[in-house]
């Protein structure tokens, strides 16, 4: 069984080599591609000098088109898993294990699930965030429940891994900025199951957070939550 | 509407014309881009060439000063411009990402396929 680490990577020079260690050590079986976009930083020769695999995209796409060129190269490469872990070291590569024991590989396997999202908020451990966010979330994970029926603690987690049907889903279609919570929808809204694992998350080691100011955290919600209407609202995306 | 103002609107309208055919011919612009802007300023000539049309087309939609139709129509067709715009923005962000993801995946292969060329030597 074929199974890839999409590591979406902009400026993360800092954090990015012990990610890469982290999954080396901590993921066997797992092959592995940082999807560089147009990182302004050394990322890119950090990349060449030390042989880890990337693909370099020519333009800044966002953290929609850098995770979707992931999965495009897992639909092209015919992988059976796709994980997509960041590249600011907040994510354990040790979970990817637990996380697999939960994802349909074969279509026997009728109780697990097409999509496994890594939890920050099951057992409340590690790394949580700050108080605002946190209520933007819990609006998020109601919204999301009401909209598609799917029960889901951490809607923006980053940390997600999927099967074939996911990979086809998202290589097709994947909205351009925060694309994590509306996303959960389509999955749900094309039949796919959805499981979450509780993991442990570290706080970022490098790099900034995409919701920087209070302005953007009003655009995100504005944002996510129009997404999952659309999502929620018609037919479901081929 | 007096005479001279007449001249200066026509004016404009025929430079604005002979403007988009010279951008078309030199490739610049294209003739299905460019064509509602085209009727555009021959209505404006129409409409400035015959001031009598102006007032029975206003008086068809129920509009008392043909002045507001003016007003109207205009912010109309500015509305229905750049919601195309959008649109087309839209569109060509889309296939812009789908490039540069393609060329992205390629170039991995090309150097995918000249690494095992230089092993293989």
């Amino acid at each position: 069984m074929k199974k890839l680490i999409i590591i979406p990577a902009y400026n993360e020079e800092k954090s990015l080599l012990s990610v890469i260690q982290d999954i080396r050590d901590n993921a066997p079986g797992y092959d592995y591609v940082v999807i560089n976009d147009a990182s302004t930083d050394g990322t890119k020769q950090l990349c060449e000098e030390h042989q880890i695999h990337f693909l370099d995209l020519a333009s800044n796409l966002g953290i929609g088109g850098a995770v979707q060129t992931g999965y495009q190269y897992a639909l092209q490469e015919g992988y059976d898993i796709a994980v997509q872990l960041d590249g600011d070291g907040q994510h354990p590569a040790a979970a990817l294990l637990e996380m697999e024991r939960f994802l349909r590989t074969d279509e026997e396997d009728a109780q697990k699930a097409d999509l496994v999202i890594g939890s920050r908020f099951i057992t409340k451990e590690g790394f949580q965030s700050t108080g605002a966010r946190r209520a933007g979330i819990a609006f998020m994970c109601t919204l999301i429940r009401w909209a598609s029926g799917t029960k889901i603690t951490d809607p923006s987690s980053g940390l997600r891994m999927g099967n074939k049907n996911v990979i086809r889903l998202f290589a097709g279609w994947y909205p351009w900025d925060y694309p994590e919570p509306e996303t959960i929808v389509t999955v749900a809204k094309c039949g796919y199951k959805i499981h979450e694992v509780p993991v442990m998350m570290r706080e970022r080691q490098g790099g900034k957070s995409s919701i920087g100011n209070p302005l953007k955290a009003v655009y995100y919600m504005v944002k996510v939550s129009a997404g999952i209407l659309i999502e929620a609202i018609g037919g479901k995306r081929k | 509407m007096t005479l001279r103002i007449q001249i200066v609107v026509i004016a404009i309208a025929v430079l604005a014309i002979i403007l988009t055919f010279v951008l078309i011919k030199k490739g610049l612009l294209g003739l299905k881009i460019t064509l509602p802007w085209m009727i555009v300023f021959v209505l404006v000539i129409l409409f400035a060439a015959i001031p009598d049309l102006m007032e029975k087309v206003s008086h068809l939609f129920g509009i008392y000063d043909p002045v507001n139709m003016v007003f109207f129509l205009g912010i109309v067709f500015l509305v229905m411009v750049i919601y195309s715009l959008t649109v087309s923005i839209y569109t060509n962000r889309q296939k812009t990402r789908d490039l540069i993801q393609k060329v992205a995946y390629l170039e991995e292969k090309l150097e995918q396929k000249q690494g095992q060329e230089s092993d293989d030597r």
